[in-house]
């Protein structure tokens, strides 16, 4: 008995030390993103750099916050513009679709729910020369609204999808109590449904926000103008043409951080959606 | 249920409109594009049946890219499954920090893929690059070259594996939680071994979340853009060109829209008949639950 107690701790102990192996494993990357983003700009020219960071700075994030050469506040701006719009499309019109799909009987109604499961597995890469196209067509290429559009065919599938699932989930007695005090269709979704779902709106609409903000293909694309990038292509671009690691990685963290922020935040939703969108539907 | 047809049709209407628009015109706008001959050069495109289809068929660099794509998608997944399963069942078993570490491992998933892309690159860097330098210290006299055209593929492959197991992490850690731990005690009673209760108890009762998970993963590996085009663009020597770099440099380096729409409209075969074995295992999924 005692040998087995041992020999189970033995066990745990070796898989905590593998597991942290592992973490190790994992964050290095993020962890060398900040070490370079605090490194003096000369610094990251070593031809043998250490893991231990040596002299550490503030002074790329002052850079690529206030210099004129460095546009990343302008890149941020056009990111959140437009990361912004795309999500208050989907969510608007994702959640009366979702609405529709938990609660009310129409014709065409399975069908509908079938191709919404099915277009969120269209390759992006599929769409983008009939996109691109036709943007071209209507003078949309370097507009936020072009990139916004694109946006939407990959949001607004999962988004109606995931709602509709919230809708489903939510107490169907306090929408009929509504019904019989008289309360119309719509302000039983206005007044009651939306209100009763806004944590589950908030889920998806974070979700929405940094798919968004993470899309590189359509951004890639459709933007040329320098004025337009956003920090997808922006960074990817000013990586390419300059060779000033410690600014890009001091922009690269200033991106990261607010997203890996709310991934954790939202890590119970993540796993709870995750299981719920696979099992229960 | 309220029979409220007109209601129905109202709240249905924009994001009916939406998903017409934006999603089910263009995939059938590219299959008419790729039906024609059209070029950025010329100046009404024609339709030429099937030519640009027979065309990417006997393409040798188009066969090489679906190569290349199904080497990356199948050794990612592989890779990316094994590792997250592995973790799923060490962090299954209670563990001091548990919470933290769960959290920990997400980091990869959270992290845009483009800086992804970024940090591996500068990491991947022959001269100032932190694995190169490792690689010196652990006693490698020439540490390879990892955007070289001999090792590229590994290096992106390597890459996609670190952003895509927390993924299997976390979808398998909730098949995991789903099991009954009566079953497991109830082996380990009968006296079955550690091994013989994964693979005998644990394996099988997680199979179908599995499929799903490396389902999903696989349609994603399979279209994956940003970390191999930020990364290498599909060089050195077209090592790493996957199909999604191979239809943006047909129709946006080439000029050939029609050409591309074809290679866009065959990888959306491939990724559709995952599509439909996920969605069948799906259907099955939610029947077995009742």
């Amino acid at each position: 008995m005692v040998s087995g107690r041992a020999r189970r701790r033995a066990a745990d102990t070796a898989a905590f030390v593998g597991v942290i192996g592992l973490a190790a494993l994992a964050l290095f990357p993020f962890y060398w993103m900040l070490r370079t983003a605090f490194t003096p700009q000369a610094g990251a020219f070593s031809l043998h750099p250490t893991v231990w960071p040596g002299t550490v700075t503030w002074l790329n994030f002052v850079r690529v916050l206030t210099s004129p050469t460095i546009p990343f506040v302008l890149y941020f701006k056009n990111s959140l513009i437009v990361s912004a719009s795309t999500t208050a499309l989907v969510i608007i019109a994702g959640s009366w679709g979702a609405y529709a799909l938990a609660r009310m009987d129409f014709r065409g109604k399975n069908v509908f729910a079938v191709t919404l499961l099915l277009i969120q597995m269209f390759p992006p890469v599929v769409l983008l020369i009939p996109l691109f196209l036709v943007m071209a067509r209507l003078h949309l290429v370097d507009t936020y609204l072009g990139l916004v559009l694109a946006l939407v065919t990959l949001n607004l599938p999962f988004v109606t999808w995931l709602l509709r699932g919230y809708f489903l989930g939510l107490p169907k007695e306090l929408e009929d109590a509504a019904r019989i005090d008289g309360c119309g269709r719509f302000g039983v979704l206005f007044r009651i449904a939306l209100p009763l779902a806004a944590p589950g709106v908030a889920a998806v609409a974070t979700l929405s926000m940094v798919n968004s903000w993470n899309d590189f293909l359509f951004a890639f694309v459709l933007i040329n103008n320098d004025a337009r990038k956003v920090l997808a292509t922006g960074l990817a671009a000013y990586g390419q043409a300059n060779n000033d690691y410690t600014a890009l990685f001091a922009m690269a963290t200033l991106t990261t951080v607010p997203i890996v922020a709310l991934f954790v935040l939202f890590q119970r939703y993540l796993v709870g959606g995750l299981a719920a969108g696979s099992v229960k539907a | 249920m309220w029979i409220d047809r007109e209601a129905a049709y109202i709240l249905i209407a924009p994001t009916l409109l939406g998903i017409l628009i934006v999603d089910l015109y263009p995939l059938f706008f590219n299959t008419v594009i790729s039906l024609e001959q059209w070029k950025i050069s010329t100046a009404h495109p024609a339709f030429i049946g099937l030519t640009n289809y027979a065309a990417v068929l006997h393409d040798r660099e188009a066969l090489h890219s679906l190569w290349v794509s199904v080497v990356f998608t199948l050794a990612s997944v592989a890779g990316s499954y094994v590792i997250g399963l592995g973790l799923a069942l060490l962090l299954s078993r209670p563990m001091w920090g548990r919470g933290v570490l769960r959290a920990v491992f997400i980091v990869p998933w959270a992290m845009p893929a483009f800086v992804a892309a970024l940090v591996w690159g500068w990491m991947y860097n022959d001269q100032f690059g932190i694995l190169t330098a490792l690689a010196h210290d652990v006693g490698i006299r020439h540490p390879p070259i990892f955007l070289s055209a001999q090792y590229a593929l590994a290096s992106l492959i390597a890459v996609m594996i670190w952003k895509s197991f927390p993924f299997q992490f976390v979808v398998l850690l909730a098949g995991l939680s789903a099991i009954d731990d009566e079953i497991q005690r109830a082996a380990e009673v009968d006296g079955a071994t550690a091994w013989q209760r994964f693979w005998l108890v644990t394996f099988p009762l997680l199979r179908s979340i599995s499929m799903i998970a490396v389902l999903l993963a696989a349609i994603n590996a399979f279209q994956y853009f940003p970390i191999p085009w930020i990364l290498t663009q599909g060089g050195p020597a077209n090592a790493t060109n996957v199909v999604p770099i191979a239809v943006y440099n047909t129709a946006f380096l080439g000029g050939d829209f029609g050409m591309a729409a074809a290679i866009a409209t065959l990888m959306f075969v491939f990724v559709l008949v995952m599509g439909a074995a996920y969605l069948w295992q799906y259907v099955r999924e939610v029947q077995s639950l009742g």
